[in-house]
């Protein structure tokens, strides 16, 4: 369990950083080190560069820029689930936060870290992709913002070139008649869900449903966006009809695939199971929010 | 083929400077460099809990991080937590609850409630369970840590 010899360098300004990831080869960043720290202690991973950045504190922040909260990549999970901010505009991604792992492991990992790493069982891929989050990428010749579909090529891939980094990550605005829901099941707290889902859903002053956003994971190869798949259940009032037939149309969608384990049976009533409680929780919010 | 590098920090308040490979996990430092040993080494890649500390007033488990990168920083280990004769409030009611066996995980259990109280004075059953779901215990069992730490916990009016 101790890592294999690697380089290690420690920028100190953001000009420093970039230069390091143009003029070198085989680098890997290392923000909180929860998720890379074991691989490479089991040496799963073989670093030859090592770029700390932890004695950047620019990159950690959460400001609120109008119609969207900008979050620093650098931002820890515990940052982001105990922010009012977020909870006020943007409570989905400080709930889901709040699941990652155990209370030490939200104190030190962050937000662009697991991003970055892209696990296909993780939270915050999952909550980027159902709110169409905007990654801003930096390098030293240029700066570029990529949708969270962009950015993600599928289980631990990302469209990062080798010199570009993560600076930050724009999640847009709920109004104030979204109501939203984060549901997941795991065996033991503090691992990965086996299916999670993610949904917020807009209301009108009619209580008539005018937008849906849901993403899941585990019935996939990765996180995966469905809200396009509601469409044809928009402009309609809640009831258990509705909503039985939107999970039957939902799950006709996935592609979930059998493990050692886990069964891809298994996972489908999972989700059908979370969705039906996800869609029931949000409504009780828009319900206890609207008084 | 070995690059050792010069890295000073604070654990304890204490100024350490030691010469080390970047790849030395800090809990390794911590124990063999700066020969604390009351941070306990278990699994090594962040499952146990029992290297547990407290970097800049953050928990941290200390071998996923590596000594290299604590450069300036300041570090609490368990020795700086109570004393043989006047141990702190949580460990004195870990001593009564008999919340510890063996012994083994206790000094990242400590390490973990302390900072959790610290933060969060009177923190709700579910921020206790999912803060101590971090550490793993394999012979006492959680319930008298778990009453150990609500024996701990100051009531409302006398935290502030």
């Amino acid at each position: 369990m101790k890592p294999a010899a690697f380089q290690y360098h420690q920028p100190s300004t953001m000009q420093d950083l970039l230069a390091l990831l143009d003029q070198q080869s085989g680098t890997k960043m290392i923000a909180g080190g929860q998720s890379l720290a074991p691989m490479m202690n089991m040496r799963m991973a073989h670093i030859e560069q090592l770029i700390d950045i932890n004695q950047l504190p620019e990159l950690a922040f959460i400001q609120d820029e109008q119609n969207q909260v900008m979050i620093g990549a650098m931002t820890r999970h515990h940052e982001v689930a105990s922010s009012d901010l977020l909870q006020g505009k943007c409570p989905l991604l400080a709930n889901a936060a709040q699941t990652i792992g155990h209370y030490v492991i939200r104190q030190r990992g962050t937000i662009g870290g697991s991003l970055c790493y892209a696990d296909p069982a993780a939270q915050m891929p999952l909550i980027a992709l159902t709110l169409n989050a905007h990654f801003h990428i930096k390098s030293i010749q240029q700066g570029r913002v990529i949708s969270a579909a962009e950015f993600f090529q599928g289980a631990m891939t990302t469209a990062l070139q080798e010199n570009e980094f993560l600076y930050s990550i724009a999640y847009p605005y709920f109004s104030n008649k979204t109501a939203w829901a984060f549901e997941m099941f795991n065996r033991r707290h503090g691992d990965y869900a086996i299916v999670s889902v993610a949904l917020s859903v807009e209301y009108d002053d009619d209580e008539v449903i005018r937008n849906i956003r849901i993403g899941l994971n585990g019935v996939a190869d990765f996180a995966h966006d469905y809200s396009q798949v509601c469409t044809p259940f928009l402009n309609q009032a809640f009831s258990e009809k509705w909503l039985e037939d939107l999970t039957q149309h939902l799950m006709s969608q996935f592609l979930p695939f059998d493990e050692e384990r886990i069964s891809a049976s298994y996972r489908l009533d999972l989700a059908k199971t979370l969705i039906t409680k996800a869609f029931h929780r949000a409504h009780e919010r828009f319900l206890k929010d609207r008084g | 083929m070995m690059h050792e590098k010069k890295v000073q920090f604070l654990i304890n308040h204490q100024p350490y400077q030691v010469e080390i490979e970047p790849r030395k996990l800090l809990s390794d430092v911590i124990r063999e460099d700066c020969f604390l040993t009351g941070t306990h080494v278990g699994c090594e890649h962040g499952v146990c809990g029992a290297c547990t500390v407290i970097i800049d007033g953050k928990l941290a488990r200390s071998c996923l991080i590596y000594g290299v990168q604590m450069a300036g920083r300041e570090i609490e280990t368990i020795e700086s937590i109570g004393t043989s004769s006047k141990l702190s409030r949580f460990q004195q009611a870990m001593h009564e609850e008999h919340g510890l066996q063996c012994g083994f995980c206790t000094a990242g259990i400590v390490m973990t409630i302390e900072a959790l109280l610290r933060e969060t004075p009177q923190p709700t059953d579910l921020e206790i369970q999912d803060a101590l779901s971090g550490n793993l215990c394999r012979c006492t069992g959680y319930q008298n840590i778990l009453k150990a730490i609500q024996k701990a916990i100051l009531p409302a009016a006398e935290s502030i």
